[in-house]
């Protein structure tokens, strides 16, 4: 429990220095698209104004479980529980083969329409395999 | 996995939200495992067995080769 707390005071940090520091990034970018177009301008807009709006709610969440140990401890059940943790790494492994399965039907499918599209599809599936067999064998020599 | 689990806390008169917060996990947990829907790690299985004061074995079922 303590090492969550250390956690969450961390993340807590971490929230005041992205609240701090988003506002600096935001006229500093602002500034230099400056003579661009008005769509780069709102979706610079638009990006950090999302990034702002979660900064804030995370540090405001953060601060309330900080000050409720009842909070705290149900935050804490939340995440440590092992039937949670288990339905998390059971979606990621589930959705992550399903998501290759179509989209190896999809590099099939746009090679007849599109050669690009094939291509970068293809290439997306084949980093997406690599990164697995990396973390894979990771975990096997770690465990 | 076949567990003790329900019938030992009613025994008890213990509620499913008070023994998930014995046990650190959440109530759902606790309704799963009931079911025998959920396995419970060792660690929790260890945890378990120490609240009801008995050993895994006695309440939990092992019936073979359940996941082979």
């Amino acid at each position: 429990m303590k090492e969550f707390r250390k956690k969450y005071e961390n993340k807590f940090k971490i929230s005041i220095f992205k609240c701090l520091t988003m506002p600096i990034v935001f006229f500093t970018v602002q500034f230099l698209v400056k003579g661009g177009s008005e769509f780069s301008q709102g979706l610079v807009t638009g990006v950090f104004s999302a990034l702002m709006v979660t900064a804030i709610f995370s540090l405001v969440s953060t601060y309330v479980i900080l000050h409720n140990e009842e909070q705290l401890k149900k935050r804490y059940i939340e995440e440590t529980d092992e039937r949670n943790i288990e339905i998390a790494k059971k979606t990621m492994q589930t959705s992550s083969l399903i998501s290759l399965y179509l989209t190896a039907i999809a590099v099939i499918i746009s090679g007849f329409i599109s050669e690009v599209v094939s291509i970068t599809l293809a290439i997306d599936m084949i980093v997406g395999v690599i990164i697995t067999v990396a973390v894979g064998t990771y975990y096997k020599k770690k465990m | 996995m076949k567990n003790k689990i329900q019938e030992l806390r009613k025994s008890r008169k213990v509620t499913q939200q008070e023994l998930a917060d014995a046990l650190c996990v959440t109530r759902q947990t606790i309704i799963s495992l009931e079911n025998g829907r959920y396995n419970a790690s060792l660690t929790l299985a260890h945890k378990a067995a120490q609240f009801f004061g008995m050993t895994i074995e006695e309440l939990f079922i092992f019936e073979g080769d359940e996941n082979l």
